[in-house]
């Protein structure tokens, strides 16, 4: 994993082409809690060796667009926008990718409260077996946070 | 255009084998996209010799929503029992998105066969 500056990202991207990575696999983002991390995973398509290149973001959360290296990178960074509310600087089309307004919280922070993990039914939540429904615990799904759920039975009204 | 050669960590289907599963509900719980189901029955069977009759699980139903699925492989790496693998298969294309629920008769046959 290759770390730079959030300012030298996209020379490093640029750079990373020059030396023959010619596919952009993938960008990501993940939330550190204290910042934002953007890694990126470029490939070169000859003999699929890929390499990752990370940044931390500042608290501003800017990053400056490398579509004009990889074309493609413009739906991640949409994405990165959408989801980590990161503002990417210098890209033409900064429409919303999934959602449709750009209302909300990004969903991919974790300080986001994710009202489809509340109401959708967990498939983790039953236990496999009929036999043992009856004595079973109600668990807490992955991406669910305490004091999201009111337990059942309890009175909330 | 240069010849394009597909990783051999490549993330493409998963597959299950039923016999190695015992309904842990492992995988089903730590998907981050909740997209695996799976339904099970126990059943008593007693053991020439045994005291006590043994209480196993029996696998009815597994599906993997590969519409929904991101291909993280968490549940390939927690499964401890490798009842789940990667097949290096491109084989998930759909007529709708029902389709690529993939049940237990599908999966079996992304599980990569032993030896390969
Ligand atoms: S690869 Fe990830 S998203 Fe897909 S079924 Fe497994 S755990 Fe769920
Ligand atoms: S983690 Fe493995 S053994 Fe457990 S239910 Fe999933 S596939 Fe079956």
């Amino acid at each position: 994993m290759r770390q730079v500056s959030a300012a030298d990202w996209a020379a490093e991207l640029a750079e990373r082409q020059a030396a023959g990575f010619d596919f952009l696999d993938m960008i990501t983002g993940v939330d550190r809690l204290e910042s934002i991390e953007v890694i990126a995973s470029v490939m070169r398509s000859s003999d699929a060796t890929c390499e990752l290149v990370s940044t931390t973001l500042d608290s501003d959360r800017t990053l400056a667009s490398i579509t004009h290296v990889y074309a493609g990178a413009g739906w991640y960074e949409r994405e990165l926008a959408e989801m980590f509310g990161v503002l990417i600087l210098g890209s033409a089309d900064q429409r919303p990718l999934l959602r449709r307004t750009d209302e909300g919280a990004p969903t991919m922070l974790k300080s986001t409260v994710l009202g489809a993990r509340v109401l959708t039914p967990w498939p983790g939540d039953a236990d496999a077996s009929d036999d043992a429904k009856a004595n079973r615990r109600r668990q807490r799904a992955v991406g669910v946070a305490e004091g999201w759920l009111v337990e059942e039975g309890s009175t909330d009204d | 255009m240069t010849e394009r050669v597909i990783p051999p960590n490549a993330h493409s289907l998963i597959g299950l084998n039923p016999d190695a599963c015992t309904s842990c509900m492992i995988c089903v719980r730590e998907c981050p996209v909740w997209c695996i189901d799976l339904a099970s029955h126990t059943h008593e069977v007693t053991e020439e010799g045994a005291r006590r009759p043994k209480v196993v699980h029996v696998l009815d139903e597994f599906t993997i929503d590969f519409g929904a699925c991101m291909f993280c492989g968490i549940c390939v790496d927690v499964c401890p029992f490798d009842a789940l693998a990667w097949s290096s298969g491109l084989d998930q294309s759909a007529h709708s998105a029902g389709g690529l629920v993939h049940g237990i008769d599908q999966l079996v046959k992304w599980f990569p066969a032993s030896g390969s």
